[in-house]
């Protein structure tokens, strides 16, 4: 076979011009098609997301009402930041709702995913789809649904309740009760993209690892706990740290389920950065929160990371146990 | 000895298909109290006791919105910017998927680097300039709003990555001898070999954009550009009158393209969802 | 003929067939988009609309629903948006000041020039910025007292509007008259939600007392002692569960309204209904028909002896936003849709009652209502409409006052609180938000 046409070319000098060209633009032109293949993405992003993210700095510098002038007032949007109470009842609220139902839902998440894995279990296709099935409702639906169904006086799920002599309870109507209302909806919608999760991580895991366990002597219980959870701590990971930029983003599912209220139980930062934007007109001050709202989220995700991603070796080393390494 | 065994076996087992059976039932529920309130007259919503089968059954709310809603409008509102979406997203992807993937040039894996730390940015941050941009260009109020900004997605990219660097290199070499432009080369070998990646991901993307309700709250004002989500949300009912039954059988509307893309591709949902976050 | 007779039957031929022309191209035509609640276009197209269309056949109009809120809040991201801004927009008068605060809003001064005169200064207060108008006000809402003869007849209390009148006279006597028909019926007297409350009863105490939420100085006044005792007088009627647990503009509030039967029907009926005067046509066109012949009204009881038997609830105005690209055709609809004529025909239909002075001579306001049995209930809105105390509630912060006077009184109403707590917390936060002093 002749040589590659290339490799011959390569035996020939470069043409004068090429070689008085600047070398960037020879990198440039000599590397052309990945830099085009991948321009469309930084040309997008330059527009959509790095310019507006300095331009959001900036707003937050000033009073803006979007229509107006813009009137320079420094630092004056943070100083107001730090005394917005409801800002901070925001994060307060994400808060108390991720630990309302995130610890809920990934148990829930892992505990079907642990049975559904289980070959004791027939029809794992059909189970799987029903419990997977929320995940493509919009939340608009789904919220005004849980509002038909939690209705105090009228309600499917009070009427039940009601067959045991419990008093209708005020899902939307109390602060706490908005809160679980909220969570249930979330549970409902992503457990099963939780147990999704879960069940590929646990088919990671070798059943010779499991099988080992149990001839050592350990039950179910103390597989589940010893073995499972440590080498699903990627997976854990990462529904943890979703569910958490999760729970600060929520927006449809309050704004249609309780409009963020009662008493303001359940404005997320979203919620009142987007009111303060869009029904208030204060767009500077709304830039700042969501500036601060970006800093805080970030460095809760940092923290997870750090706590709950430890390396495997780390543990094993500091325990000083003779269990082994899973690679 | 061996007949405890067998009993507490068939616990174990039972108990885990009725839990089983109890979550099932509990994810469904909202399903069907969905379609079930969507069948019946405004009245009958809030009757005491609950019907989940309606006594007096009917399809008023449906042909209210196709007679008196032109929810046909709202439905294309959906399906273009959904379309549009994803086929802008995918094809953005894959090609800056494969330039990174099967390329060596300068600064490569820096800003393969960049590009994943622009995945923590959240959308609020950019929220409000995007919105002025948007209405410079005279752009809010028209579906490419939702299409546009979006198009940009790092996640889709790497994504699109790992499933690219599968394909063999000689495979690619072979075509450029052959004498096939580099995007001959995109376009005729690659896009073929990751079409299962590209499925996934572009069911994920068609169904996020589908259920996208915060753009649309941001950048659409004029009813007969609403996308369903937001149509559901923004529905007047009759004078005064709450509109459960109809906003119901809005919601149904919404579910079942995505219901039947669900079903026909299960399999695919699941993959792109678990590549994502399992071997990142 | 001379030439100079040619040239001048020319000319007085040129002359007549441009005014012809022009007087054609005066006639306003187009598309107007019109954003207003369903309920009032529903009265529109009941009424006026049939006529508007015969005067200016060139015009035809596209109503879109949103609820009076939503139009404010939608009508502002238009503005700000750039886009999207109908023709013409109805909302509530309420929300008015923080529209021209942002701007967008067409300037009518001069259109409304001979209308100005009609209205009351302080109701077209909400429009006006630096001496100029930007809406034209369609209705207001005095407050009266709505009340079921069938029930207190049960109650062994009398039920016509004279004696009922005198048993109402202060929100002290009709708490007795509640407590009466709790103890003789076990009906609740009047729909007080707590949950979700809306502050507008509230609000219209206040009114009532002519107090408002700042003084002349723009200086808040939210927490002072009378405003703490008027959310203690609401308290009481929880506190001895004289009230229903309804929120207004809900199913179980309309069932309440509708309901004929004094026990054994699917809910109990309601007493009485301190609201607008705008709720009489909405009860006996849709909101309470099977309930004809049975309501009666009454002057609003004061809040203390002596003091004003009226307030204030709602109330909306007409703007034109700037963006509009037929300015023409929207002012023609808003001086057709908002004349005396067009006022008064509206009035007798669902009983909005309106802002225009010119209107209240007419026979209208003297006919008996054959829904309230008879009763020639305009005058008594009459009545109401002459004696509304002014009070500073409408103003460029009154959406963020507003919510945070309802989040208080639902916090007191939960027991969390007291009120003084609640409304301080109120006067805290609400200075936080706004700025205000």
């Amino acid at each position: 076979m002749a040589e590659p046409l290339t490799n011959q070319l390569q035996a020939f000098p470069k043409p004068q011009r090429e070689q008085q060209m600047p070398k960037w633009l020879h990198t440039l032109s000599k590397h052309r098609w990945p830099y085009l293949f991948i321009s469309p993405f930084f040309i997008l992003f330059g527009i959509f997301g790095a310019y507006p993210a300095l331009f959001s700095l900036y707003l937050s510098l000033n009073e803006w009402n979007g229509v107006g002038e813009m009137r320079y007032i420094g630092l004056d949007n943070f100083s107001r930041l730090l005394n917005d109470r409801l800002f901070i009842r925001s994060f307060e609220n994400s808060v108390a709702l991720f630990f309302l139902y995130v610890p809920a839902m990934l148990l829930l998440a892992l505990v079907l995913a642990v049975i559904l894995n289980s070959p004791r279990i027939r029809g794992f296709r059909i189970f799987r789809t029903i419990i997977f099935l929320p995940f493509i409702t919009n939340m608009v639906a789904a919220g005004f649904t849980f509002q038909v169904l939690l209705n105090k006086q009228y309600g499917l799920v009070n009427a039940f309740l009601a067959n045991f002599g419990i008093a209708p309870v005020p899902w939307l109507e109390s602060p706490f009760g908005a809160k679980v209302a909220l969570s249930l909806l979330i549970i409902w919608a992503w457990v099963g993209y939780n147990m999704v999760l879960m069940l590929a991580g646990l088919q990671t895991i070798p059943n010779e690892v499991k099988e080992a366990a149990r001839v050592d002597g350990a039950n179910t219980v103390q597989v589940f706990f010893l073995i499972i959870i440590p080498l699903m701590r990627p997976v854990l990971l990462f529904s943890t740290v979703m569910s958490t930029i999760g729970t600060f983003n929520l927006f449809a599912e309050v704004d249609t389920l309780t409009q963020g209220g009662p008493q303001f139980a359940t404005i997320t930062p979203i919620i009142k950065i987007y009111g303060n934007a869009f029904s208030q007109f204060q767009l500077g001050y709304a830039s700042a929160m969501s500036y601060t709202y970006f800093v805080i989220v970030f460095v809760l995700a940092l923290i997870q990371m750090r706590t709950i991603g430890r390396n495997p070796d780390e543990t094993t080393q500091n325990k000083g146990g003779r269990r082994e390494r899973i690679a | 000895m061996n007949g405890s065994r067998k009993f507490t076996d068939f616990a174990v087992t039972f108990g885990m298909y009725a839990f089983l059976i109890l979550i099932s039932l509990f994810m469904i529920l909202p399903f069907v109290w969905m379609v079930s309130t969507s069948l019946k007259l405004p009245e009958d919503v809030f009757g005491l006791p609950p019907q989940i089968i309606p006594n007096n059954p009917t399809l008023i709310n449906y042909t209210y919105l196709f007679q008196e809603r032109d929810i046909v409008r709202v439905i294309w509102n959906t399906i273009f910017v959904a379309s549009g979406a994803t086929a802008l997203r995918l094809f953005f992807c894959s090609l800056a998927g494969y330039g990174f993937a099967k390329f060596k040039f300068p600064g490569r894996d820096r800003l393969f680097g960049f590009l994943v730390g622009t995945m923590i940015i959240p959308g609020a941050v950019t929220l409000i300039p995007v919105y002025i941009i948007m209405r410079d260009l005279r752009m809010i109020d028209t579906l490419w709003s939702l299409i546009i900004p979006g198009a940009a997605s790092a996640f889709g990219i790497f994504f699109l990555r790992q499933y690219v660097s599968s394909v063999s290199d000689e495979l690619i070499d072979a075509a450029r001898i052959d004498g096939a432009t580099e995007f001959g080369i995109f376009w005729r070998v690659i896009l073929p070999i990751i079409a299962p990646g590209l499925i996934s991901l572009g069911l994920i993307f068609f169904m996020g954009s589908w259920n996208d309700y915060f753009g649309p709250r941001v950048f659409l004002k004029s009813p007969e550009n609403f996308t369903l989500p937001l149509a559901i949300r923004s529905f007047q009912g009759a004078v005064g009158l709450t509109s459960y039954n109809t906003q119901m059988a809005m919601s149904v509307l919404s579910l079942l393209p995505l219901l039947v893309l669900f079903l026909v591709f299960q399999r695919r949902i699941v993959d792109g969802i678990t590549a994502g976050a399992v071997k990142g | 003929m001379t030439k100079s007779m040619k040239v001048l039957l020319f000319a007085v031929m040129l002359l007549l067939l441009t005014s012809v022309a022009v007087a054609q191209d005066a006639q306003p035509s187009g598309n107007l988009l019109v954003w207003m609640q369903r309920a009032n276009q529903d009265q529109l197209e009941a009424t006026v609309m049939p006529a508007f269309y015969e005067a200016y056949p060139g015009i035809t109009v596209e109503f879109v629903n949103y609820s009076p809120n939503d139009t404010a809040a939608n009508l502002a991201l238009a503005i700000q948006g750039g886009t999207g801004a109908p023709d013409v927009a109805l909302m509530n008068s309420a929300r008015v000041p923080q529209l021209v605060e942002l701007g967008g809003l067409t300037d009518l001064t001069d259109l409304m020039a001979d209308d100005i005169a009609d209205f009351a200064p302080a109701i077209l207060a909400p429009g006006l910025r630096d001496g100029r108008y930007y809406a034209m006000t369609w209705d207001t809402g005095p407050a009266v007292l709505y009340y079921r003869r069938d029930i207190f007849e049960a109650a062994g209390l009398p039920s016509d509007p004279e004696s009922v009148d005198e048993l109402v006279a202060t929100w002290d006597a009709y708490f007795e008259v509640c407590q009466t028909i709790m103890t003789e019926t076990g009906l609740p007297c009047l729909n007080m939600n707590k949950a979700a409350n809306n502050g507008v009863l509230f609000t219209s105490l206040l009114i009532a007392q002519g107090l408002g939420y700042w003084d002349a100085d723009g200086v808040l006044t939210v927490n002072t002692p009378d405003h703490v005792a008027t959310l203690e007088l609401l308290g009481r009627f929880w506190e001895a569960g004289l009230v229903s647990d309804d929120n207004e503009w809900t199913d179980g509030w309309y069932a309440s309204l509708n309901e004929v039967a004094l026990e054994g029907g699917t809910v109990q009926p309601i007493a009485t209904l301190p609201i607008a005067v705008w709720m009489g046509g909405f009860l006996k066109n849709w909101a309470a028909v099977d309930a004809a012949g049975l309501w009666g009204v009454v002057r609003f009881p004061a809040v203390a002896e002596g003091g004003a038997r009226s307030s204030n609830l709602g109330g909306s105005s007409y703007t034109i936003p700037a963006q509009s690209t037929n300015q023409e055709a929207a002012w023609a609809f808003i001086s057709f849709v908002n004349s005396t004529e067009s006022q008064v025909q509206l009035f007798a239909y669902g009983d909005v009652f309106p802002a225009r002075i010119s209107t209240y001579s007419d026979p209208v306001f003297s006919e008996p209502d054959a829904y309230f049995a008879d009763q020639p209930v305009r005058e008594v809105y009459a009545e109401a409409g002459r004696t509304v105390p002014e009070a500073n509630v409408v103003g460029i912060h009154s959406g963020v006052i507003d919510s945070y006077i309802s989040v208080a009184i639902q916090r007191y109403a939960a027991g969390e609180v007291s009120a003084q707590e609640a409304l301080d917390e109120a006067a805290e936060l609400i200075r936080l938000e706004t700025g205000m002093e």
